[in-house]
């Protein structure tokens, strides 16, 4: 029961020549205790003291006996802050009405429902963190699928449950019998290829690139020839070239390593892979899906001429989950734990021994640039409401690579600090909000010394980032996502060496060669900005969805230094705005259920890097490199879990950076933005995603060229591959899983050595070369066989692996080597057949 | 031992870039060669004499043809010359024979120095030493091989005041000397012959440092590279310290000719040659 005061009127019985200069105030309120259900209202007269005590009180209008008692007696109780008259506290008349409303009973709580279940694959396979939305409440499948909603109010309930690329399940519930205790088995099923909607809860659709390849960590994890490492299945996925064995570049499409950006959560990170290529940067465990985006991607991301790698990091379960692992390549844990009902922590840590293994078995260790690495991570979440929450994620990761043959000496080194704090929103209209500040330090080294000659690079830099992304449903048939896409990022480079190192695309030179004898030198502050809005629509219109997208950049690039020092000139900075719109276009039209057609094209702007402002080693004045990309293609579903898509695409590259090539160039001049390219060519993939028996079988056939100079002719991209094929299959049953890999490249291109010439300074031959990557190394063709034994233990899982590479003892050729004098051509062979053990167990 | 084999093979796919393939050692003479270029003096400024003498070891070569190389190399290029001096973009020199007595070009410093060879054009940049080199190009039949003359010319890019205390304080390299002496039979194992190289003290010499945009002083790294016309050498090249390097020579055969050249790292050269018998 609620008792309410409400101030009628005042009446004051004051001389009329006083004025009441401040009204009493009701300073404590005394509630009345109703002696009867339903209302009544009772209309008292107060009299105030001047110290602002009740008097008196007297019952105007009656709303009952027994309720006229009640009001008298609680408001003799009250207090006021005195009335006062001419400035001075005075004993005051006032009304008031006190009404009492009626009394409605609270029903009893309810006794609590329960909810619980395991979500599963179609095969029965625990999905291990699905989201389940049930009501209000949100909660993630721990590693068995499991999840548990307690305390729901008796009700009926519709209940989502979702899993990236899977079919969203949704079910309504009954479950208003107080008490009852419901267990749920939802199934979800993969979301087939060739469906270009990916259901997000409650979120607005989004429309996938046209391009892009989707994989499952868990799926990566089994793949051949990855050593479990999730991240690794990239370079076996269509449109990636093979990289040479023993690097990490990453080649899509024809397009410079450098120019494909990976992103984690929307943070672009310095490097997917460790120096090597050993070993991705990123612990496999924190890792929910790859995904691939070779080219013609939208407007939420620039800054790279070439592809993306879009790498989605898992939300934690609400249970202690984790791992150790080791094998011969390193060891590596996480943990992951719940910190109370809301929160949750996972941290990660992978140590590189493999320096150490070869250590004991390799005669001389020095000769062999044996890659040291370690990464960690660091994730918390922070649920702040439903359907909202915040995290904090630090990646880590530490590289060295030395090397050391006869008098040169080779270090690479590289040092990354990735932090990011993602806050994600599903709102209440179903809109989608996610909000990603990061910031990234990171240092790169390269240090060489080729007999005196010194040649060292180092760049530190520090990027800020900022990222915003919004989704809406305006309609049934209209989808807007706007966003903003901010880069800060302050640089310091020094240098020292030949202009010729480190080497860059295009550079003629033959394996082992050193650079040459001359020595420059600079240091230099360089600060590169990139302000970017985009946004697009996403418009169905029946069987076809059409996707306008805009992109707009302003970016802003500075240095310390314009010109080479020379003599006493006064050393001058440079700062130039470059804005760039980027319009992007995407098509899809579903001819029947099942088969549907696709395009796309976009144009794209990618800055220099910071060591390429340098006026002595590179150019200040260097600008944007653009990039146009055209796909169409098929994409075909003539089974279910078969998918088979054919793409063809084009990419054409203007202004790229390249090296002067001119006798006498321009001072400050010896890169230029004279380069372009093309690249074209046609990809298929077959995939199979559901049953025991997955995998995918992938082709690209392919052209990259690059022109240096306008007058000069088109030659062969030096990371052009004509033909890459890949077969990865994989079976699974109860605990066993056996997949294999096997993949055929064509070599890369190679400028053959027509001759050498006797260096009587050096005391070494020089090649003389031919045609410029007129001729290919060897083809390249290789099988890799994994299995992989679980085992369950009282506590946790145990997983043993067996990592078989190139199980045939194929002798691959991974570089054309030379005779000291050049008569000679040596194969430099690739992998022999190498078995990697590992263990792991999950808990 | 399958596993240990791999492992032992495996460091291959990890060492792209690490260096050429192995074949028949660089120190055996097989034939007739170029193992060097001699200017006297080894440091000349441009329109100066100069004397170059081809140091050929392995056997005799009929004729040998002298030219300037007159084509400054773009810095992209890695080799000692640009490629249009292996063709058509020399000065002949106009003679035949290991020794020949030349001009230094004029335009040196500008082509292949510290000079602008034009208005807002790139400048050369100096070896490690802080030295620039008129090129020379030697043609025996098909074997071509570049000489290079240290050239002497001031720090134009450099602040006045560093550039005035060069010109001033620079003393011009010379050629360094070089003996070689066949050590005792006991100081060598029992089929190998043992063999020093005695050189005077380097020299030291100012360098203009370009990051630090300062003068250093710095003594010269004498470097001795071995041939051999049979057996085999515990070293093709060998550092000098102390004023001496040594070699062991390993009969594989009959007798042999040892060939040295002991280079500054700034353009001097000395070479000597001692015949070896089998112990």
């Amino acid at each position: 029961m609620r008792a309410w005061l409400l101030p009628l009127c005042l009446l004051w019985g004051v001389a009329a020549a006083q004025t009441l200069t401040r009204p009493p105030k009701l300073i404590r309120f005394v509630e009345a205790e109703a002696p009867a259900p339903g209302g009544a209202t009772v209309v008292l007269q107060i009299d105030i003291a001047a110290t602002g005590a009740v008097a008196a009180v007297e019952v105007l209008e009656s709303g009952g006996a027994a309720f006229d008692a009640a009001a008298v007696d609680a408001a003799k109780r009250f207090e006021f802050a005195p009335a006062e008259i001419d400035g001075q506290p005075a004993p005051i008349r006032v009304q008031y009405r006190y009404t009492f409303t009626a009394r409605i009973e609270a029903p009893p709580p309810p006794t609590p429902v329960t909810l619980r279940g395991q979500v599963v694959d179609p095969q029965g396979a625990p999905v291990a963190g699905a989201q389940v939305a049930i009501g209000p409440a949100r909660r993630v499948a721990g590693l068995d699928g499991r999840f548990e909603v307690p305390d729901l109010a008796p009700g009926l309930y519709v209940v989502e449950i979702s899993a990236p690329r899977r079919i969203t399940a949704r079910t309504t519930v009954d479950a208003r019998q107080p008490g009852a205790v419901i267990t749920l088995r939802p199934v979800l099923a993969k979301t087939p290829l060739d469906v270009d909607e990916e259901l997000v809860i409650r979120a607005p659709r989004r429309i996938r690139a046209q391009t892009e390849v989707a994989i499952r960590a868990d799926e990566a994890r089994t793949v051949a020839g990855t050593q479990g490492d999730t991240l690794k299945v990239v370079q076996s996925l269509p449109g990636v070239a093979r990289a040479a064995a023993g690097s990490a570049a990453l080649v899509v499409w024809g397009a410079a390593p450098e120019d494909t950006r990976v992103l984690v959560d929307g943070v672009e990170i310095p490097a997917l892979y460790h120096l090597g290529g050993v070993r991705s940067t990123i612990n496999s465990a924190l890792v929910e899906s790859i995904e691939l985006v070779p080219g013609a991607f939208g407007p939420a991301y620039g800054r790279g001429l070439g592809g993306l790698v879009k790498v989605q990091t898992r939300r934690l379960p609400e249970a202690l989950t984790g791992y150790v692992a080791a094998d011969l390549y390193d060891a590596s844990a996480m943990l992951s734990a719940p910190l109370g009902a809301s929160r949750r922590i996972a941290a990660a840590a992978r140590v590189g021994y493999l320096d150490r293994v070869f250590a004991g078995v390799v005669e001389d260790p020095t000769v062999f640039p044996i890659p040291r690495y370690l990464d960690a991570q660091l994730r918390l979440e922070q649920d702040l409401r439903a359907d909202e929450w915040i995290g904090l994620v630090a990646l880590l990761s530490d590289d060295q690579l030395d090397r050391r043959v006869d008098r040169a000496r080779d270090r690479q080194a590289r040092r990354s600090a990735t932090i990011y704090a993602p806050y994600r929103r599903i709102l209440g209209d179903g809109a989608s909000l996610a909000i990603t500040p990061s910031v990234v330090a990171a240092r790169r080294t390269l240090d060489a010394r080729f007999g005196a000659t010194p040649a060292r690079q180092q760049v530190d830099s520090v990027r800020f980032g900022l990222r915003g992304d919004y989704r809406a449903a305006l309609t049934d048939q209209l989808t807007l996502a706007l966003g903003t896409d901010t880069v800060v990022e302050d640089a310091k480079v020094e240098q020292i060496g030949s202009l010729n190192r480190p080497p860059r695309e295009g550079d003629v030179a033959v394996f082992g060669q050193p650079p040459g004898d001359d020595v420059a030198a600079d240091a230099l502050g360089v600060r590169v900005a990139d302000v970017a809005i985009h946004g697009r629509v996403e418009w169905a219109l029946g069987p076809v969805t059409l996707v306008p997208g805009l992109r707009a950049d302003l970016f802003a690039l500075s240095s310390d230094r314009l010109e080479p020092p020379i003599g006493e000139a006064p050393r001058l900075g440079s700062f130039r705005l470059e804005p760039a719109l980027a319009p992007r276009v995407q098509a899809r039209w579903r001819i029947v259920d099942g088969l549907t057609l696709h395009a796309a094209t976009g144009r794209y702007h990618q800055p220099p890097p910071p060591e390429a402002l340098s006026p002595v080693f590179g150019n200040a004045r260097l600008g944007l490199s653009r990039a146009t990309h055209g796909v169409a293609g098929v994409q075909w579903q003539p089974l279910e879990g078969l998918d088979v898509e054919v793409t063809g695409f084009v990419e054409r590259f203007e202004a790229l950076i390249a090296r002067n090539t001119a006798t006498t160039p321009p001072l400050g001049e010896a890169l230029t933005q004279a380069g372009a390219g093309q690249s074209r060519g046609v990809q298929l993939l077959v995939r199979r995603s559901t049953g025991r028996l997955t995998g995918w079988l992938s082709y690209t056939l392919s052209r990259s060229t690059r022109t240096d100079a306008p007058d000069r002719p088109a030659r062969p991209f030096d990371f052009d591959q004509t033909h890459v094929l890949s077969l990865v299959l994989g079976h699974r049953w109860e605990r066993l899983t056996v997949s294999g890999r096997a993949r055929y490249a064509t070599g890369f291109p190679r400028t053959p050595v027509i001759g050498a010439v006797f260096d009587a300074q050096g005391d070494r031959f020089q090649p003389r070369f031919g045609a410029q990557n007129s001729v290919r190394i060897p083809a390249f063709a290789q099988l890799d066989l994994r299995a992989e034994y679980t085992r369950p233990l009282p506590i946790g899982v145990l997983t043993l692996s067996l990592d078989v590479l190139n199980a045939t003892a194929r002798e691959n050729v991974e570089e054309l080597a030379y005779t000291h004098d050049f008569s000679a051509e040596r194969p430099v062979p690739g992998l022999p057949l190498l078995a990697i053990l590992g263990a792991r167990w999950d808990f | 031992m399958g596993l240990l084999k791999a492992l032992k093979a495996a460091p291959w796919v990890l060492l792209i870039g690490c260096g050429i393939a192995d074949g028949p050692s660089p120190a055996l003479l097989a034939g007739p060669r170029i193992i060097a270029v001699q200017a006297e003096p080894a440091q000349a400024a441009p329109g100066d004499p100069v004397r170059l003498t081809a140091i050929v070891a392995g056997g005799i070569l009929e004729r040998l043809d002298w030219a300037w190389c007159t084509t400054p190399k773009p810095p992209t290029e890695n080799n000692r010359v640009d490629p249009a001096c292996l063709g058509d973009g020399v000065a002949p020199l106009g003679a035949a024979g290991l020794t020949i007595d030349a001009t230094l070009p004029v335009d040196g410093c500008r082509l292949f120095g510290p000079e602008s060879p034009g208005p807002g054009l790139r400048p050369r940049d100096p070896d490690v030493t802080g030295g620039y080199y008129q090129p020379v190009i030697l043609r025996a039949d098909a074997a071509i091989a570049v000489g290079l003359v240290r050239l002497r010319c001031n720090l134009s890019q450099a602040p006045l005041a560093i550039a005035q205390r060069f010109a001033a304080e620079y003393t011009p390299n010379q050629n360094p000397t070089l003996r070689l002496e066949q050590a005792p039979a006991g100081d060598a194992a029992g089929d190998t012959v043992r063999v020093e190289a005695l050189t005077d003290p380097p020299e030291r010499a100012l360098r203009f440092d370009p990051a630090a945009r300062a003068l250093v002083e710095e003594e010269e790294a004498l470097v001795v590279s071995w041939f051999v016309t049979g057996g085999a050498l515990s070293a093709e090249q060998s550092r000098v310290e102390g004023g001496r390097a040594v070699v062991e020579w390993r009969a594989e055969g009959g007798p042999a000719t040892l060939h040295a050249v002991v280079r500054d790292g700034r353009g001097g050269v000395a070479a000597q040659a001692i015949a070896l018998s089998p112990p």
